[in-house]
């Protein structure tokens, strides 16, 4: 989906803010929808058509994680949630694992926060398909068994827009080439990614998948959509890891 | 009859010059007799030896003199005999040494010790006569036990001249100040002071000539190897029978340990109070990052927005209008902010005392308070505050007490269920100020309301509070002359805390 026929709900507490972020999804041909707490905002989901909403984590009334919560329990998928924080209130780990799409900080350049929410916007198959100009220097490689043994090992977990892995690499946050090896499936996939959150003292690392390669997007796609969970990077090990065995045998 | 007395006297001579004679005589001292020889073994002992130790001669003829006291004692005698095998002319016999024996079964008595040399052709012997003590009246074992006492004291305690000359010495004195007895007494007590404390003996002599006592005063005196060490030291004047002044006691008590607790206990104190500051201060960072990078994005997102205007060419007037003024309202709210915080940082407890305006003061709390308190949904209420009331104060510390009491009120009532508020009011009463922050929680536990404002003691979870927030506050308040004070109004919680009045300025 493209930004000019989407619906965007702006929900922040500050007027001005409030009035700006119109201004500029309006000017990008968008239609907008504001609101000034999450209690407002969830009013405005149930009776809109909303395909991404951008809130602010802190706020009176409701602030944006129950909103978050709220949403993502009402129907899981959509709309899409991206959260621009004035502060770090909330953990990357923990916002990707809720299901947020984006993490946003204020001040923000207006053509990142528009490339985020047309990120946002985008199906994976399509997203996916283009990689950086740049090539990352950091590089993530793992070998694994099999797709099946990596899952139920919680070595690997995926999610609906990146992946969690068990990895000893010291990496940090930041654009990644991605180079997974699943021996016994025959699989090389090759890509890239942005490491979102690192979790050292459980050599976890959470990646977004911005690129794969051509010939093992469509999987990794199926392996993502195959989530049933509402992670958008999964952060603990276990459940993700079940439902997408489980999505796995049915297919 | 003069002849017969003669005949008797030469008699008795003769016999007393008799082997026999001499031999029962040495039996019959009512006192135990013990020979020994230059090696210290033991030659010859009388039937009271016997008696007295529960050995039979035999057993004890060649053993060595220590045999009859205690092991810890045996050092003490070692040296002490050898001080008879010294060159014959020391001949002087030392009485009086109070000692303990040991008996055969291991039983300890409290014996004196007299010695004295005997110059033979076989070389130096030595006499020991041993005293029962423990059968003696009771005067003389009051007298051990109370040398024993002196000595067994944890404090040095030391007798001296009016001159100042050491007269007894004992174990803690050892080992407070390095020193052995030998060493110590007859010297003068001013080896024991450091360097440019000399007049401190002028000043303790003086204040004994009049007969005073120096109770506890703590100073600092010299160890034989030359450390420092703290003691407290009491002096008192020592009177003979006649009331005529014949030197003093000193017992000095080592107060390094004592000093070193107190110094730790200061630093840590110091570190809680900077850090209970630090802890309140982080509490509202968050808030107040979060406050001021609201703005920062406003304005960000402003300039950007001029600056496609820029590069499109395109400037429309109302719209140029609209944004630099957006600018400038924002970043007044930023300034704002940055003075409130940076006046409630400072320490402040240097200020002079300040006439202020109370509303001024708690606007510039409720500045930094405001923002955590809309988030939260709760609601501030602040009745208007007469601008003509002045109070004299240093203004950052009572911001500090006010922010103290608006962020406790604000941890009372965030968990609540319904309506949450926090009321600030400013009024005045007679010759002062009344500052009252009122909440809508559920008000103090009776049982607590003692306690509350007791340094560390805190309701909160750990990390959440230091429980030194009331009683900083507490100490501020009264430092200004005033009284914080914990009340009910209309059974919600009150801390209202008075200040006097800043007098309107004179024309």
């Amino acid at each position: 989906m493209q930004l000019n026929n989407a619906t965007i709900l702006v929900v922040d507490d500050e007027p001005d803010w409030r009035s700006i972020m119109s201004e500029w999804f309006t000017r990008e041909g968008s239609q907008v929808l504001l609101a000034e707490n999450g209690a407002e905002a969830l009013k405005l989901v149930r009776a809109n058509h909303v395909d991404v909403v951008v809130s602010d984590v802190r706020m009176p009334v409701m602030d944006g994680i129950t909103l978050l919560k709220n949403i993502k329990a009402e129907d899981g998928y959509k709309p899409s949630v991206m959260f621009m924080s004035g502060f770090s209130d909330i953990e990357p780990g923990e916002a990707y694992d809720l299901g947020v799409e984006a993490l946003m900080a204020k001040p923000v350049e207006r053509k990142h926060l528009i490339a985020a929410v047309t990120r946002v916007l985008a199906a994976r198959d399509d997203l996916w398909r283009l990689a950086f100009s740049d090539k990352p220097a950091a590089l993530l490689d793992a070998v694994f068994g099999s797709l099946a043994a990596a899952l139920s090992q919680g070595d690997l977990a995926f999610g609906r827009g990146g992946f969690r892995i068990h990895s000893p690499r010291n990496l940090r946050e930041g654009p990644v080439e991605l180079l997974l090896d699943f021996k016994d499936d025959h699989r090389k996939v090759t890509g890239q990614g942005i490491i979102r959150w690192i979790a050292p003292a459980e050599a976890q690392i959470g990646v977004e998948i911005t690129h794969i390669d051509d010939r093992h997007r469509a999987w990794i796609v199926s392996l993502t959509a195959a989530n049933g969970s509402l992670s958008f990077i999964p952060r603990t090990p276990s459940f993700a890891a079940g439902q997408v065995m489980k999505a796995l045998k049915q297919t | 009859m003069t002849l017969n007395l003669v005949t008797q006297k030469q008699t008795a001579d003769s016999y007393l010059q008799t082997p026999e004679m001499l031999a029962s005589l040495f039996e019959s001292v009512p006192a135990a007799v013990v020979v020994s020889n230059e090696q210290g073994s033991i030659v010859r002992v009388n039937a009271e030896v016997e008696t007295l130790f529960g050995y039979d001669r035999d057993e004890l003829y060649g053993r060595p003199i220590e045999t009859l006291f205690p092991q810890r004692f045996r050092q003490i005698h070692l040296g002490y005999g050898h001080h008879y095998h010294q060159p014959p002319r020391r001949r002087a016999a030392d009485a009086g040494l109070e000692l303990c024996g040991r008996h055969k079964e291991g039983r300890e008595f409290l014996i004196d010790v007299i010695r004295s040399p005997l110059e033979t052709q076989h070389g130096t012997l030595v006499l020991s006569l041993i005293r029962d003590l423990s059968e003696r009246e009771p005067g003389e074992a009051l007298r051990f036990h109370l040398a024993a006492l002196v000595d067994s004291s944890g404090d040095a305690i030391i007798g001296r001249t009016l001159d100042g000359i050491i007269t007894s010495w004992n174990k803690s004195a050892e080992r407070i100040f390095g020193y052995s007895a030998q060493d110590a007494i007859g010297k003068p007590i001013c080896m024991l002071h450091t360097g440019g404390r000399e007049e401190e003996e002028l000043e303790i002599r003086g204040r004994l000539e009049r007969g005073e006592t120096i109770s506890n005063c703590d100073t600092v005196r010299c160890r034989k190897d030359g450390q420092s060490i703290e003691v407290s030291v009491s002096i008192s004047p020592i009177f003979d029978p006649l009331g005529k002044l014949i030197g003093a006691s000193k017992v000095a008590r080592d107060i390094t340990e004592r000093r070193r607790m107190e110094t730790e206990l200061e630093v840590s104190r110091a570190q809680a109070v900077s850090s209970a500051r630090l802890s309140a201060l982080g509490m509202m960072a968050g808030s107040i990052a979060h406050e001021i990078n609201n703005p920062i994005g406003v304005i960000h997102a402003s300039a950007s927005d001029l600056m496609d205007m820029v590069e499109t060419g395109s400037v429309p007037m109302p719209a140029l209008q609209l944004i630099t003024a957006r600018i400038r309202r924002t970043a007044d709210r930023i300034s704002k902010i940055v003075k409130s915080l940076r006046q409630i940082s400072r320490e402040g407890s240097a200020d002079p005392l300040q006439r202020s305006s109370a509303a001024e003061i708690a606007e510039q709390s409720l500045e930094l308070c405001r923002e955590r308190f809309r988030e939260h949904s709760v609601r501030l209420d602040v009745p208007t505050i007469d601008t003509s009331l002045h109070v004299f104060c240093r203004e950052v510390q009572i911001a500090q007490v006010l922010v103290n009491l608006l962020q406790n009120a604000f941890d009372a009532v965030v968990e609540c269920a319904g309506d949450k508020w926090i009321r600030l009011e400013v009024s005045s009463r007679e010759d002062s100020v009344v500052f009252a922050v009122v909440d809508s929680g559920p008000g103090v536990p009776l049982d607590l309301r003692a306690r509350i404002m007791d340094p560390f003691f805190t309701t909160k979870p750990v990390g959440k509070g230091t429980g030194l927030g009331l009683s900083l506050s507490k100490s501020i308040v009264e430092e200004h002359g005033g009284a914080l004070t914990l009340s009910e109004m209309e059974n919600h919680t009150c801390f209202s805390f008075s200040l006097p009045q800043g007098a309107a300025k004179c024309n």
